[in-house]
């Protein structure tokens, strides 16, 4: 992934990490939110360094059509260059200096992380019985739906009582 | 002294509590209980099943010997004769009434306002007058939202019973009324009548009002401190502990100063993001500040309102009910602010006199009974 998809995508595993965390993992250990954290923000940072210090090979994705990555300095083009897949080419080249943006921008994929960590945690909660902001704002439709499936529930737990 | 008491409305939460409070301590008191027959209480009730799957109220303290419980219907005069039947009473604690924001206007009516005014006809000529107190359970709710005088600093001094009446739903109204038939019962017989005005209660067992904040906080897992500015705009949280309701009712049942008056039963003045703060902490949920200026404020709570109105909308046409009433939504741009100054200068003290100490007390009672979710 180049710097802005990386950024966002940090976001996104953060969230999702969370809901994930909050529905199924906590359940089976706390400690779940700081393992998916170090295994998503390890794995992404490692490969994106290795793309940037062109020890990962990013010229393969010329295979498409409207990818035209140079051969020299492939990865930091590749990098800076977001969307690319997406058919958007800036065509920004590497000049001297852009690597301490590279360093801070690396650095910044935790915060991204953990920004996203803290949103899921707002909107789904934290905690298994925990629904996060997502409570007041969900459609009634499936506020009643839930609702009446709970009491049919504790219903049927009560008659087998 | 051996007394003979009518507690109605007993089987809820206040009714439960209140015969709970005689029993500990008024041994010579005979309670006579009544509140409607089962079935005829499931299909007002709604509230009860749909809010809380784990309700259920003390309603074993009625199978107390001291306790005898007789069904009635305040709506059906026969029934409320049966009551009266070969019985003097020293008091009346009227509590019954349908507390519900959900239901219709004509529903709370019939119920409130004409069942109450069927009561007064039976006690009217079955009682003797001269003795029988009664206390009347009216809501702070029928001021609405009153015009505060304000201190030299502009903040708003908490309103005295004297505020007139404003009631701003459907409920609010029929208490009101309510009360209006009782005055002019009084007037018309000498009825001993006190009034009473407590606001939102709280407490162990309870299902709705400020249950419903406690949930959303818990559900949730946030409580949101929005620090409103100006400081002199900020809203205050009106809160009584059922505990001390109904200890109050007794203590006015007993004071004959108290004939004739109204009283608001409310703890000291606190605000709304101070009592938010101290429930999330309680229920170990994030808690945030969120300062914001008053007319944004205003704006966005008017914006959710709306929201909760389309919500209570769609929940009749499903002929079911919203997560929240409407009138409840109202409580997040509404000032409800009122002065307990009257009866504490009676003598009465309160077992809870702050939210601190009322809600600490609500909420570990609802940890403890797992009424409310909790992993520890």
């Amino acid at each position: 992934m180049s710097f802005l998809e990386g950024l966002i995508g940090n976001f996104l595993f953060g969230w999702l990490n969370s809901y994930l965390y909050r529905k199924y993992l906590r359940k089976r250990n706390k400690d779940w939110i700081v393992f998916l954290a170090m295994i998503f923000i390890t794995g992404l940072l490692l490969l994106d360094i290795l793309i940037y210090l062109e020890i990962v090979d990013m010229t393969w994705v010329n295979a498409l059509p409207w990818v035209n990555i140079p051969s020299i300095q492939s990865g930091k083009y590749f990098m800076w260059n977001s969307f690319l897949l997406f058919g958007l080419d800036l065509g920004i080249t590497a000049q001297p200096g852009m690597d301490v943006f590279a360093v801070f921008l690396f650095i910044s994929y935790i915060f991204w992380y953990y920004f996203g960590s803290k949103f899921g945690k707002f909107l789904h909660g934290y905690r298994p019985y925990q629904q996060g902001f997502y409570l007041i704002f969900r459609p009634v439709k499936k506020f009643i739906k839930d609702r009446e499936k709970r009491m049919k529930e504790e219903d049927k737990a009560k008659s087998n009582k | 002294m051996h007394k003979l008491v009518l507690v109605d409305g007993a089987k809820g939460h206040t009714g439960t509590y209140l015969v709970k409070e005689i029993l500990d301590s008024k041994s010579n008191w005979k309670i006579i209980a009544t509140d409607l027959p089962v079935n005829k209480r499931k299909e007002i009730m709604t509230k009860e099943r749909v809010f809380s799957s784990r309700f259920k109220y003390m309603t074993e303290i009625l199978e107390n010997e001291q306790v005898e419980f007789i069904p009635a219907d305040l709506t059906i005069k026969d029934t409320i004769e049966n009551l009266f039947e070969n019985r003097k009473f020293d008091i009346i604690f009227h509590i019954a009434s349908l507390y519900d924001y959900f239901a219709e206007l004509s529903v709370l009516r019939t119920i409130n306002v004409e069942g109450t005014r069927n009561l007064l006809d039976v006690i009217s000529k079955s009682q003797d007058l001269n003795t029988l107190r009664f206390i009347h359970w009216s809501t702070c709710g029928v001021y609405g939202e009153p015009k505060y005088k304000k201190d030299s600093k502009g903040y708003p001094i908490p309103a005295d019973e004297t505020t007139p009446y404003n009631p701003p739903n459907n409920y609010s109204i029929s208490k009101m009324e309510q009360e209006q038939v009782v005055e002019d019962y009084s007037k018309r017989y000498n009825l001993k009548a006190t009034f009473i005005r407590p606001a939102p209660i709280m407490g162990p067992y309870q299902i709705y009002g400020i249950f419903h904040i406690m949930q959303i906080v818990n559900k949730s897992g946030f409580g949101s401190g929005i620090h409103i500015y100006p400081k002199k705009k900020r809203l205050a949280m009106s809160l009584i502990h059922v505990e001390d309701l109904v200890q109050a009712a007794i203590f006015l049942a007993e004071h004959d100063e108290s004939i004739g008056e109204t009283y608001n039963l409310v703890i000291d003045p606190c605000f709304q993001e101070d009592f938010l703060e101290y429930l999330a902490d309680l229920l170990n949920a994030e808690y945030f500040n969120f300062p914001i200026w008053w007319p944004i404020y205003k704006a966005f709570s008017k914006y959710l309102f709306w929201l909760d109105k389309r919500k209570e909308k769609k929940a009749r046409k499903m002929n079911t009910r919203p997560p929240v009433d409407l009138a409840m939504a109202a409580y997040t741009f509404h000032q409800y602010l009122f002065s307990n100054e009257k009866i504490k200068n009676l003598g009465f003290n309160f077992k809870f006199p702050d939210y601190k100490s009322a809600t600490k007390d609500t909420v570990e009672w609802y940890l403890k009974n797992n009424w409310l979710e909790s992993e520890y």
